[in-house]
């Protein structure tokens, strides 16, 4: 895939990082977001930070409590990754002066990962950690469907979605029932929105009954949107002779299979007219009553190529690491920017920027006007509207603690 | 009374007993209690954790005629054997009577006995009866689930072989634990008396009932265990027999407010009801539904049962049982967190704690963690050859791919890694083979920072250094499952039938064992059908095993012993069976042929599959940070 225009080169970025990390990184949205307002005592202080560092030094249990020390450490160390996880019972940087038991992991954003190599045996295009126009809609469905699901089923209102800086999609839920899930609840969330199962050795991954979960419904239905675009069109799933026989592999019974393949040999020879006529055969099954076996067939493939597949494991520990927003991806040099749900159609990964370009841009700015301090210096460059982005999760977001602070302060008068 | 009861009102309950010492009888704690039988050991051979002296005596009696055992004084500790009791014991409960899988021999005492002010009301009882896979098991959830329980528990352990009809149960004191009590008769721990005793006593029934826990924790039975015993409890029989109004009352007494929703609100998610608990839209009207925070339904989310809505669950009527599931969940987790806090008591008495830590880990089978005779034994060269001759099919399976991809994910590197380990490859080797293999793709310098933390760690080299153990069958069977692109997992559950059929037929397997392993796997014994396919590949007559394997490593060993013949290897090779001493008496094929004592062998938990869980973790931590 071409790089556009943001032209980056991994040698550069340790030159790149301090600048980055001294101009350009959002601190103050960055801290507030984790500050949550102060309501919880000490939040910020007992949470995990880890950093990868030039080399792969892996450095865990760093924590800081105010802004400022953070800020500090970051610039001081310029991590390569910065990974934020659970927030402890203690101060994480003081773990080793507590008994090994008593330090746990308490709360944490209720998070999901997302991951394009999860997806290699559905696109055609790229394997791997590679992604390209043509397989990127996955993510856009992913993120449609797990949204979705997270807002109207669980009631969750503060997602942040971030780009990871190369091949996938994190899901932060920071609403507070959220973060104080344990396990079981975590685990339990991931597996209800987990609908692709199976490993290598099973061809189908999805079955479904006769009458499906309303939620699944509801997927079914935003994946319908899209399959004819993303499927039939961009990917061209059915388009030659392996492919279509992964598909007809899906069908439970010998007899449709056989019909199915026979009219894919003859005239029905593209990816549009191959699907057409699944459906249409789907529907014959379930009139005659063929259809013990699979009844919504078409629905079952369709969640098979386009259903979000979560790494259910990044999702089902409280002491998960996952990586930070804001980050610099080392191989892409994009930066790990939040994503607008609601505008994931105009998401162009490959138009996020990069650490090279801002840079550039701050360099240009900067000899502009020198007066003008008050501007942050972000906001002369295209992570401009990626703040917004944030900025806009966070005012929702200080909107629930806004009452608490209220609450709190009652409770301190004692009327 | 409440139904739900934590142990900690069981103290509190025998305490406030008048006279508890006169009718107490003895309470002894055997040490070979077994919560969780081998595959192969019927419900006879489970040893119980209390028993009482009162031979052939009913509950009803042993508690009616206080003074009858009096003859034990405050503060003397004195060590009772194990009565041996024939013949049956009838329960008082009614309803333990008519549970199927009640054998007759052993019996379930619904104390409530003695009248108390509280047990007069009969339907808030939750006496748990008898469907449960193993009986120690339940007495465990049964000293939690009832409040009425006193520290006579009447439990009896009718021994399968000892038939000897005669009272033996007044023993000289300071018989002790290490009486000779014969093969049968495990030590037995000293009875405790004082009020002060009983109050040790019930520290001693915490923990016990603690390791228990931590033994079902890992348990895959425990939900479903759970979800069993509460449907047995009078509460699933009030929802059909009884008004609504006792059942409010039920509800109400154990403080259980659920909101049931108004006829709009039902009409209007009518078809989400009717889809997500898999009834027609026209019988929804006639069901109720409560609607509940889904922080309390969770194993109904995670299975997708039920409508979830803005956070809200809405739980038709008859799942209520796993709301309540819930409610009695966080109670018996809040008790044994307190009971993990009185544990230090018991170091006083060195006699207790070893055997309750000992407890959880007395059922398995070995272990399989690497002896030390056995390191070395294997280098990396050999691999090859003993994955054809020895391997079970999931490491062949794992093995095959990783020569073909020169990569493995990281639920493959660690089943067949730790697997590896198992068989007795040292770490030096083991670097050595991943290297060689992943290094086909990657350099050597990626690789080093990449694969080998996690290999080490494996070894308990890095991180809290914990010498983790090969997967069990169980482990692998149940957790983690494989995803896309994921080679790990049992290749008898996670195979497509069809492909997996093709396989086996490649491997010029006999017809008959084919089918006989198609069948097994059918029907969900999926290590049965390792264990035929083990027969098929090693000439061995059909149902030559008459255990099916539990633990891949037990395959390898198994498999070594048949190629090498019946030398040395044998020792190592045969699973030890701590807790079973005395009743391992493997009848060949008996048991094992019945579903219910496969899944049991299946289920082989070990303390240390969670901290491995737990670091697994770790070690996804460290590696995501690698690649993503």
């Amino acid at each position: 895939m071409p790089e556009k225009t943001n032209a980056y080169d991994p040698t550069c970025l340790p030159d790149l990082l301090p600048i980055y990390y001294k101009k350009l990184f959002p601190y103050g949205p960055y801290f507030k977001w984790l500050n949550y307002g102060g309501v919880p005592k000490g939040y910020l202080s007992r949470r995990e930070f880890s950093f990868t560092l030039k080399d792969d030094i892996y450095i865990r249990y760093q924590s800081f409590s105010t802004q400022d020390e953070l800020e500090k450490e970051i610039q001081k160390r310029c991590p390569y990754k910065i990974d934020i996880g659970a927030v402890f019972s203690h101060r994480p940087r003081e773990h080793k002066t507590v008994k090994a038991a008593a330090f746990q992991a308490q709360e944490k954003e209720l998070v999901f990962d997302i991951d394009m190599t999860d997806y290699d045996d559905v696109r055609s295009c790229c394997s791997g950690a590679d992604i390209c126009d043509r397989c990127w809609p996955l993510m856009q469905i992913a993120v449609k469907i797990i949204d979705r699901a997270l807002r109207d089923d669980f009631g969750f209102e503060h997602l942040l979605w971030v780009y990871s800086g190369r091949r996938g999609v994190h899901c932060w839920v920071c609403d507070e029932t959220a973060r104080k899930l344990s396990q079981t609840g975590r685990t339990a969330i991931a597996e209800y929105l987990s609908v692709v199962k199976g490993g290598e050795n099973q061809t189908k991954k999805v079955g479904l009954e006769e009458n499906p979960h309303p939620s699944i419904k509801c997927s079914v239905d935003i994946v319908r949107e899209r399959f004819k675009d993303y499927a039939v069109k961009l990917q061209d799933f059915m388009g030659d002779e392996d492919q279509y026989m992964k598909v007809l592999q899906l069908v439970p019974d010998e007899k449709y299979r056989a019909i199915l393949e026979k009219e894919f040999e003859g005239k029905m020879d593209t990816s549009n007219k191959r699907w057409l006529l699944f459906v249409k055969i789907c529907e014959d099954r379930r009139q005659k009553s063929d259809a013990k076996r699979s009844p919504n067939l078409e629905d079952e493939v369709m969640l098979q190529y386009c259903y979000p597949r979560l790494d259910v494991n990044v999702s089902k520990g409280v002491n998960h690491l996952l990586k930070s927003p804001f980050c610099i991806h080392p191989k892409t040099g994009r930066v790990c920017v939040p994503i607008d749900p609601e505008n994931i159609d105009s998401f162009d990964p490959f138009a996020v920027p990069t650490i090279s370009t801002i840079v550039e841009e701050l360099n240009k700015a900067g000899t502009v006007g020198d007066d003008e301090k008050k501007v942050r210096d972000y906001n002369m460059t295209s992570l401009k509207p990626c703040i917004h982005v944030f900025n806009r999760f966070l005012s929702g977001l200080e909107k629930s603690w806004q009452g608490k602070m209220i609450e709190q302060s009652d409770i301190k008068m004692e009327f | 009374m409440k139904a739900i009861t934590t142990p900690r009102s069981l103290g509190h309950q025998a305490t406030t007993t008048r006279r508890p010492l006169q009718h107490q009888g003895n309470y002894a704690i055997k040490a070979n209690m077994t919560p969780k039988p081998q595959g192969h050991e019927s419900h006879n051979n489970t040893k119980v954790i209390t028993t009482s002296s009162h031979n052939n005596t009913n509950a009803m009696k042993a508690i009616t005629t206080p003074r009858q055992q009096g003859n034990y004084d405050t503060n003397d500790t004195k060590a009772i054997t194990t009565p041996s009791q024939q013949g049956n014991y009838d329960t008082n409960d009614t309803k333990a009577i008519t549970t199927p899988r009640q054998q007759g021999n052993y019996d379930t005492k619904d104390t409530k006995a003695i009248p108390t002010p509280s047990s007069s009301s009969s339907l808030s009882t939750m006496s748990s009866a008898s469907t449960s896979p193993s009986m120690a098991e339940r007495d465990f959830r049964q000293m939690a689930t009832r409040k009425p329980i006193r520290i006579h528990c009447n439990k009896r352990r009718v021994e399968a072989q000892g038939t000897s009809a005669g009272n033996r149960c007044h023993e000289p004191p300071g018989a002790g634990p290490d009486a000779p009590s014969g093969p049968q008769t495990p030590p037995v721990l000293p009875i405790v008396k004082h009020p002060d005793a009983i109050h040790a006593c019930h520290r001693v029934l915490k923990a016990v009932e603690t390791a228990g826990e931590k033994h079902l924790k890992t348990h895959e039975d425990y939900d479903k265990f759970m979800w069993q015993q509460l449907r047995t409890t009078r509460f699933a029989s009030l929802t059909k027999t009884t008004s609504d109004e006792d059942k409010r009352e039920f509800l109400k007494q154990n403080d259980l407010h659920y909101e049931s929703i108004s006829d709009e609100e039902k009409n209007s998610f009518r078809e989400q009801l009717a889809s997500s608990s898999g009834i027609a839209a026209s019988v929804v009207e006639t069901v109720e539904y409560f609607k509940v925070h889904f922080t309390e339904a969770l194993d109904l989310v995670q299975k997708r049962k039920v409508y979830v809505h803005k956070g809200q669950v809405y739980v038709p009527y008859e799942d209520m049982i796993s709301l309540l599931v819930g409610v009695y969940r966080t109670h018996l987790s809040q008790a044994l967190a307190k009971t993990a806090r009185a544990l230090p008591h018991l170091e006083e008495d060195g006699r207790l704690l070893p055997m309750l830590c000992g407890l959880s880990k007395r059922y398995l089978g070995s272990d399989y963690n690497v002896k030390k005779t056995s390191v070395g034994q294997v280098t990396a060269d050999m691999i090859d050859m003993l994955s054809k001759k020895s391997f079970p099919l999931c490491m062949q399976h794992l093995h095959t791919s990783m020569r073909q991809n020169h990569h493995l994910r990281h639920g493959g590197r660690q089943q067949y890694g730790l697997f590896l380990k198992g068989i007795g490859l040292s770490l030096e080797e083991a670097m050595k083979f991943w290297r060689a293999e992943f290094c086909k793709l990657i350099d050597g310098d990626k690789f080093d920072k990449q694969y080998t933390y996690n290999i080490r760690h494996n070894y308990g080299k890095e991180g809290k250094r914990a010498d983790y153990t090969p997967y069990s069958c169980m482990k692998v069977i149940m957790s983690n499952a494989p995803g896309p692109g994921d080679s790990h997992g049992c290749p008898f559950k996670h195979t497509d039938m069809d492909l997996l059929k093709q396989k086996i037929k490649s491997m010029a397997i006999g017809e008959l064992y084919l089918e006989k392993i198609m069948s097994e796997v059918k029907a969900g014994r999926y290590n049965v059908a390792c264990t035929r396919y083990f027969e098929a590949t090693h000439k061995l007559p059909l149902e030559q095993q008459d255990q099916a394997f539990s633990h891949p490593n037990q395959y390898f060993e198994e498999s070594q012993r048949q190629i090498n013949g019946n030398v040395k290897v044998l020792s190592n090779a045969t699973p030890k069976r701590v807790g079973s001493q005395g009743s391992s008496q493997s009848t060949p094929g008996s048991s094992q042929s019945t579903p219910k004592s496969q899944k049991t062998s299946q289920s082989q938990p070990t303390t240390q599959s969670l901290d491995e869980m737990d670091d697994d973790f770790d070690v996804t931590e460290a590696e995501m940070s690698m690649t993503s």
